[in-house]
């Protein structure tokens, strides 16, 4: 019964993760612009929020 | 036969005359774990059976070979490969124009692949349910003419990740171009193949396997090492 209550992990879940993890290394990068800095951080909210992180 | 999966613990019931005399395994339609057939359970079924002297009615409706949650009744022709050999590959192939698919099927047979051709969206889910498919070969604007919000390819990546690595996905798109490594992730497929490269179907198909096989080499090592697979 466990087991069937158990979240499925699904290709969804890892492009998530890996566009989450990509925008974060994107953010701390050095040749990042104020403007896209917003829309990164934005992104990323956005996907943390999907993600049920928050 | 009652059999249950000691490893996924889906129990399928198989009509004793689909098994072949001597037959010892059978991999599990959902998980590919073997599933050894005890001779015990099988003459525990036999002495079941005559002791309840069950009418033709009766008997006919115990042979299914559904999922104990599932009640349909069991079609032959929805599940090819029953009893496909241990190291027997299976694909799917999803295309309805004619030239590409004979192209698909022809490249799919020297790469000694046992195959199944779809018929419909509804088709290749009642297909997959049953089987897990080593390469699903599929025309993105198969069964529906939106190619975004293709049935398959949802269930595809809907599909849990433990089965879905299984299976080797190769997209036919008019859209993007052959080998385009971000679409394919973006799409939760393996690799793309553009219809204008159909010519070069084979090769294009056998490197991405390749490929993948050598992607998940260690993996599958490793697994097979620790006893999970």
């Amino acid at each position: 019964m466990a087991e069937e209550n158990k979240r499925k992990y699904t290709c969804i879940d890892y492009r998530q993760e890996m566009t989450l993890l990509a925008l974060r290394i994107r953010l701390c990068g050095d040749s990042i612009s104020d403007a896209e800095k917003q829309d990164v951080s934005k992104e990323i909210r956005e996907i943390e929020s999907a993600m049920q992180m928050n | 036969m009652e059999i249950t999966c000691d490893k996924c613990n889906s129990k399928f019931r198989v009509p004793d005359e689909k098994i072949p005399a001597g037959l010892e395994s059978i991999p599990c339609p959902k998980c590919k774990n073997s599933i050894s057939i005890n001779n015990s359970q099988k003459a525990s079924e036999q002495v079941s059976k005559e002791h309840d002297q069950p009418d033709d009615h009766d008997r006919k409706a115990k042979f299914s070979f559904d999922e104990a949650p599932l009640s349909d009744s069991y079609d032959a022709s929805d599940k090819p490969f029953d009893f496909v050999e241990e190291e027997g590959k299976t694909a799917l192939v999803c295309e309805s124009g004619s030239e590409f698919k004979k192209r698909i099927i022809e490249a799919l047979h020297l790469m000694e692949y046992n195959i199944t051709e779809a018929k419909n969206g509804r088709d290749v889910l009642k297909k997959m349910r049953y089987h897990n498919y080593d390469v699903i070969v599929l025309n993105e604007k198969f069964d529906n003419p939106n190619p975004d919000v293709n049935p398959v390819m949802m269930n595809l990546e809907r599909m849990q990740m433990s089965t879905r690595r299984n299976i080797f996905v190769a997209l036919l798109s008019d859209r993007f171009r052959t080998m385009d490594n971000m679409t394919a992730f973006q799409k939760s497929v393996n690799i793309i193949i553009n219809t204008k490269n159909m010519e070069d179907f084979g090769k294009i198909f056998s490197r991405g396997v390749t490929d993948h096989e050598f992607f998940y080499r260690i993996y599958r090592e490793s697994m097979k090492k620790a006893g999970k697979a």
